[in-house]
């Protein structure tokens, strides 16, 4: 693809982004005008408070977030795909958003032992700090695991194999709880977007930021990699550092998104291959900008659908991406008759 | 020698249990060696410990008079590059993007090339008649000129030494000798080690045989070879 083609594109899809973003703050059960948005974002005194409230502290973190967990899952999808050199590796692949799930269904399932039988789930910040200590937990197991395994395939099914203990777990502890607890763990599982403030934003911000870029930053290690391993090491390449920073990006990056929407699936799996298919590349100084805005745009997309077919809050994005994403993987199978790394 | 652009000292290679010991050898400047011996004696884990794949079991190797042990990585992929058998992958890489890759040791973390990168990039493609495949996809290539891309990548790389791992193993017997003639060609101002099963090919164009036989590693010129092991098999 020539170097203006390439601009082309990538000023289509930021268009396309900052349309999807107003069009995402307009959506949702109150009914918001354009002229409210464009108070919000550059009036300092806004006349109608409540619109600018609802704005600020609901719709517009919801935006946010949205955008920043499509494209965090989607290079993080990228990275994985290009470290395993497998299609179907994904962010959920190592194991690294069960751990989040674990700590949290350790919290809200596991509740009544731990803090007695009255327990009822509520707290928002226990859920964070559990999930951010199961996720960090299964890190910390891949990152030893990849110091001891050569073979990147062993450490894949490793990942797979923990992913599966995990599940079982979260299962034996669902049978154990209450009712109540249960239907709030699986309410958490089904991701959502709106449970973050403008608080939240303030640290998911400029961590899930850092680690794009760091990811951005690896792209010539990346591009390295294609032709396999040896042929990168032979090239220069420190494969234990490129496998402990990418690692760590995936991990915090999906840890991070986790924590704050839930399990989200699919997205990282299907959005580097539509941006594959558009630029036709595997470089990833092309690829993982471009995967970044087809991450937000797509998580926009799942936001805004979300949000159509209720009048009462909205549908578990969770259900709405993997509806979304799961035809987009088919279809570019399909076209390209073969699969891409 | 002293001077030797590739000298092995006491070397001992292999997956834990050694495949060969006590390796002395060395290269010059103007060396095409080809690399002989039975399936699984260890040719390609030979190759693959001197371009620094794989660690040596013990002993030292010495590039232009310097440990590979204290080299960094970059560095070291400044000296030697390494061809495999075979290049198998999926992913949408160009003739042109996999041969300015040879250029990685020298660019900086954002990969950019200067003016003369790209024109030794464009000047190897020509002389490998790559230039009008440059755009396409290696997947997409033929055995042969998967095999030229990789070597036009490994010129690229501008390295002293260029080691080849079975290079002509999925090339015709045409194929084969214009192919082995241009190692030969390019040869004359590097040092080119590769490994083949083809031998009567190979000897006609290699100056030194390296053997592994039985756990040592043998030099011989390709006549000696030929005299000593090749018919009396």
């Amino acid at each position: 693809m020539s170097k203006s083609k390439l601009t082309i594109w990538f000023i289509i899809l930021s268009v396309l982004l900052i349309i999807l973003g107003v069009y995402d703050l307009l959506s949702g059960s109150i009914q918001v005008s354009m002229s409210d948005i464009f108070e919000f974002i550059f009036s300092k005194n806004p006349k109608n408070s409540q619109y600018y409230l609802l704005l600020k502290e609901f719709r517009f973190p919801r935006m946010s977030m949205a955008i920043l967990a499509g494209a965090g899952l989607s290079i993080s999808g990228l990275i994985m795909q290009t470290l395993f050199r497998n299609p179907l590796a994904g962010p959920d692949i190592l194991g690294i958003s069960s751990g989040a799930s674990l700590g949290v269904a350790i919290v809200v399932l596991g509740g009544n032992y731990i803090f007695g039988n009255s327990f009822i789930y509520a707290s928002n910040y226990l859920t964070l700090i559990a999930a951010a200590i199961g996720a960090a937990t299964i890190l910390a197991l891949i990152l030893t695991i990849s110091f001891k395994l050569r073979d990147i395939l062993s450490i894949l099914i490793i990942g797979i194999l923990l992913a599966g203990i995990i599940s079982a777990i979260v299962s034996i502890l669902q049978y154990f709880a209450t009712n109540i607890n249960v239907k709030s763990f699986v309410v958490w599982t089904m991701g959502s977007l709106t449970a973050s403030s403008s608080k939240d934003l303030t640290l998911a911000i400029p961590i899930i930021l850092s680690f794009i870029l760091l990811a951005f930053l690896l792209s010539k290690s990346l591009n390295l990699m294609l032709p396999g391993e040896s042929f990168a090491k032979t090239m220069g390449v420190n494969i234990k550092l490129l496998r402990i920073l990418s690692f760590s990006a995936v991990s915090i990056l999906t840890g991070v998104i986790t924590v704050y929407c839930g399990p989200i699936g699919f997205v990282g799996i299907a959005v580097p291959h539509i941006s594959r298919w558009i630029f036709n590349t595997s470089n990833h100084f092309v690829l993982i900008p471009a995967t970044a805005l087809l991450g937000g745009i797509f998580m926009l997309c799942g936001d805004i659908l979300s949000n159509l077919f209720t009048t009462n809050g909205n549908l578990p994005i969770n259900a709405v991406t993997a509806i979304l994403a799961s035809p987009f993987i088919i279809w570019v199978v399909f076209k390209n008759k073969r699969t891409f790394v | 020698m002293i001077n030797s652009i590739l000298k092995i000292n006491n070397l001992e290679f292999g997956y834990k249990t050694p495949l060969c010991k006590a390796v002395n050898i060395s290269a010059e400047i103007g060396d095409l060696i080809c690399l002989v011996g039975l399936n699984g004696s260890g040719k390609s884990t030979f190759l693959n410990t001197i371009s620094g794949i794989l660690k040596p079991l013990s002993g030292e190797i010495f590039i232009n008079k310097q440990n590979i042990k204290n080299l960094s990585l970059n560095k070291k992929s400044q000296l030697i590059s390494y061809v495999p058998t075979r290049i198998d992958f999926t992913a949408n890489l160009t003739v042109r993007e996999l041969a300015e890759m040879g250029r990685s040791p020298y660019t900086n973390i954002f990969d950019k090339k200067s003016k003369s990168d790209i024109e030794l990039v464009e000047n190897i493609l020509n002389d490998f008649d790559l230039l009008k495949l440059q755009n396409r996809q290696i997947w997409s290539l033929s055995d042969g000129e998967k095999q030229k891309a990789m070597i036009a990548r490994a010129l690229v790389q501008e390295t002293p030494i260029i080691v080849l791992d079975e290079p002509s193993a999925f090339l015709d017997y045409k194929m084969k000798s214009r192919f082995l003639a241009k190692l030969k060609e390019i040869s004359k101002t590097k040092s080119l080690i590769f490994s083949s099963h083809d031998i009567e090919t190979a000897t006609k164009f290699a100056t030194k045989i390296w053997f592994i036989n039985e756990e040592k590693l043998e030099i011989l010129s390709p006549k000696e070879f030929i005299e000593k092991y090749y018919f009396t098999n």
